[in-house]
């Protein structure tokens, strides 16, 4: 995960001074109260300030090895899958919830969970039909153990017969 | 008096109970996502069927054993199950990764163990005067127990207190998001009203370690050569003795550090842990004998111990005085009212042997612990065969349908994704998760505190200094930051002197 000639402490003080920038103005908007001695922006104030601090800590440090810190690699080993193989995986990975979370209440959290789990599956394993299997089996399992078991309300979805016979208290 | 409430205790009915609530509570703390507290708020309906001992004896195991049960997907997945868990998943897990995992996880149950079981002791002893101790601490020590917590977790975070510092504040930012603690004005929602109510602690939790866990493990390809994960668990109770013996002096200070910090009111077990983690510091090895588990092990006996013997100290101004120190308690403080017990001084006058049965029950559960623990371990074997390419997923979903159970909002999901991605960044520029977690949950509290306590002073800063033990924790404070800082450098000018000296003679 780290690119090459760049020194990834560099690239978190560069972000953090941006942070703290952007937090130190988003606390100057905040409206102060007469009747208290501070207000809402000083929490926001002295956290910006901080992560000015560090990033520029972190930016003017000088001697820091890698090896010392632990660095973090994504070196490829035998067995793993190719670049663009990982990066398409990665977005699937990040797209995929962001996706069930948006039509959670149109899918319900069972076909959710299956919408999730069967190309994450099928992607890594290789195996279509035995990822769907899976995604299937551990959807339903899931869900009634939240929703049948523990009695904690999810979204049906188009399976409302099906969460009826789990649980009482679906949506 | 004890007679009657062994008595009391040793039924059928209140161990089938016991029982049933070690059971939840391992599922529940080894799931991420699910914690503590949810388990507790789900027994309450069962609870309310039961008679009242059976039904705080209930509570009392699923509290220990949950707690304790979180170091399971800590130490085998690196995905920490409560947040208390947090303070020390970096270094369970890096022993399971060495094939140390069983001595990872019995370290720490046993050190859980014995914490609770202090705990439980002192609460029996010494309910009464630690409540009249707890009393005495006022927004401004809370204020800065807090701030001490937050400087502990990023001073043991890693080799750069910078970065631990930098992770501290995102995780202090991120708390920021939602509704201003005294004033109610919005901050950092970005005109989202789904944002008022702040970000929640399990979507920050289950995002920054399981769906980070997720996401990187989907940037390696299938197999992390970084991070390769455990495939047994090694030697389990063999060797632990000495180990523990070793030791006893940071056990000792982990269950004083989790029986004092639990006794505050708003500090948690999550405190506690960092803490006493913090506080033990590192053991100086043994000539002769150093093993390489030694360093993760001396973060591991404190910060476990500590962790359950939070709890005994929470009870103690939850059962006296009727002042919840966490959401734990405040559902227990709920549990005893709704079976016909008012927490207060007169609690252990008036009910005695009700008082003593729950009191045996916490100490009966921490005994439990160890028994339930291993059962855990022996279910949690098949696990390690499982490869990261399918178990990665399931992770995903279960962290998902975990923080939708919890919180109940779409938003919540997405939340827990951006904030994994946030991990992912985190991690590639090398900085800890665990102070983020920390910085989350105290940022309120310390916010809160501070500005009661200017509110009450009429904006005076001296306050904060002002009565002897506030100005005791700001000194500790301090000391935290300041003596990593300045012990080297002493350290080397005295040696430089001492060299110079001897070159003269």
């Amino acid at each position: 995960m780290t690119v090459p000639g760049v020194r990834p402490e560099r690239v978190a003080g560069g972000m953090a001074i941006l942070a703290g920038g952007g937090m130190i103005l988003a606390a100057r908007t905040l409206a102060p109260l007469p009747h208290l001695p501070m207000g809402p922006g000083v929490a926001p104030t002295v956290i910006g300030v901080g992560l000015l601090v560090t990033g520029v800590l972190l930016l003017v440090r000088r001697g820091a090895t890698a090896a010392r810190d632990g660095a973090v690699r994504s070196a490829s080993c035998p067995g793993s899958l190719p670049t663009s193989r990982r990066w398409g995986l990665f977005t699937l990975t990040l797209g995929l919830p962001l996706f069930v979370a948006l039509t959670l209440e149109t899918f319900g959290m069972a076909i959710g969970l299956g919408l999730v789990l069967a190309p994450l599956l099928a992607m890594q394993t290789r195996r279509p039909v035995w990822a769907v299997g899976l995604a299937v089996a551990v959807s339903a399992l899931l869900v009634g153990l939240v929703h049948g078991g523990l009695g904690r309300p999810l979204p049906n979805g188009p399976l409302p017969r099906v969460s009826a016979l789990l649980g009482p208290t679906g949506r | 008096m004890t007679a009657d409430a062994l008595a009391l205790l040793l039924t059928p009915q209140v161990l089938a109970a016991m029982a049933g609530a070690a059971l939840a509570g391992l599922i529940v703390g080894a799931l991420p996502g699910l914690t503590a507290t949810l388990g507790m708020a789900l027994l309450i309906p069962v609870a309310v069927t039961l008679d009242p001992v059976p039904a705080l004896a209930a509570a009392m195991t699923l509290a220990a054993v949950s707690i304790a049960a979180g170091d399971l997907p800590g130490a085998l997945l690196g995905i920490p199950g409560t947040p208390a868990s947090a303070a020390y998943a970096d270094a369970a897990h890096r022993m399971a990764r060495r094939g140390h995992a069983g001595r990872a996880l019995a370290a720490g149950l046993v050190c859980a163990a014995l914490g609770g079981v202090t705990g439980a002791v002192v609460l029996w002893l010494g309910a009464p005067v630690l409540a009249t101790l707890a009393l005495h601490v006022s927004t401004v020590e809370r204020a800065w127990l807090a701030l001490l917590g937050l400087s502990a977790a990023a001073a043991v975070a890693g080799p750069s207190p910078v970065r631990g510092a930098l992770a501290l504040l995102i995780g202090l930012s991120l708390a920021l998001v939602g509704l201003d603690p005294v004033s109610g004005q919005p901050r950092l929602t970005f005109g989202l009203a789904v944002l008022s109510g702040g970000l929640g602690l399990v979507p920050v939790l289950v995002g920054l370690f399981a769906v980070t866990r997720v996401l990187r493990q989907a940037l390696t390809g299938g197999m992390a050569a970084d991070a390769p994960r455990p495939t047994a668990l090694g030697p389990v109770l063999s060797g632990l003795c000495p180990i523990l013996a070793r030791r006893w002096r940071a056990l000792a200070t982990g269950s004083a550090v989790g029986l004092v910090v639990g006794a505050v009111p708003g500090a948690g077990a999550d405190v506690a842990a960092y803490l006493a983690r913090a506080a033990a510091g590192r053991r100086r090895p043994a000539r002769g004998a150093a093993d390489v588990d030694d360093a993760d092990l001396d973060a591991i006996v404190p910060a476990g111990a500590a962790n359950n013997a939070a709890i005994g100290g929470a009870l103690v101004p939850a059962t006296v005085l009727g002042l919840p120190g966490d959401s734990l308690t405040a559902i227990v403080i709920g549990l005893l009212m709704l079976k016909g017990v008012t927490p207060g001084p007169a609690v252990f006058v008036i009910q005695p042997t009700l008082m003593t049965a729950v009191v045996l029950a916490y100490l009966l559960a921490n005994l439990l612990l160890v028994p339930a623990g291993l059962l855990a371990m022996a279910l949690a074997r098949p696990l390690l065969r499982v490869p990261d390419a399918i178990l990665m997923p399931l992770v995903l979903g279960l962290a998902l349908i975990g923080v939708y159970a919890v919180e109940g909002t779409t938003t919540a999901l997405v939340v827990t994704v951006v904030v994994g991605l946030l991990g992912v960044g985190m991690e590639a520029a090398r900085l800890p998760l665990a102070p983020a977690v920390l910085g989350f949950v105290l940022g309120p509290m310390v916010e809160e505190a501070a500005l009661v306590s200017l509110m009450k002073s009429g904006g005076d800063p001296a306050v904060f200094v002002g009565r002897p033990l506030a100005a005791v924790l700001a000194g500790v404070t301090v000391a935290v930051w300041v003596v990593p800082w300045i012990a080297p450098r002493i350290v080397r000018r005295v040696g430089r002197r001492r060299r110079t000296r001897a070159l003269k003679r």
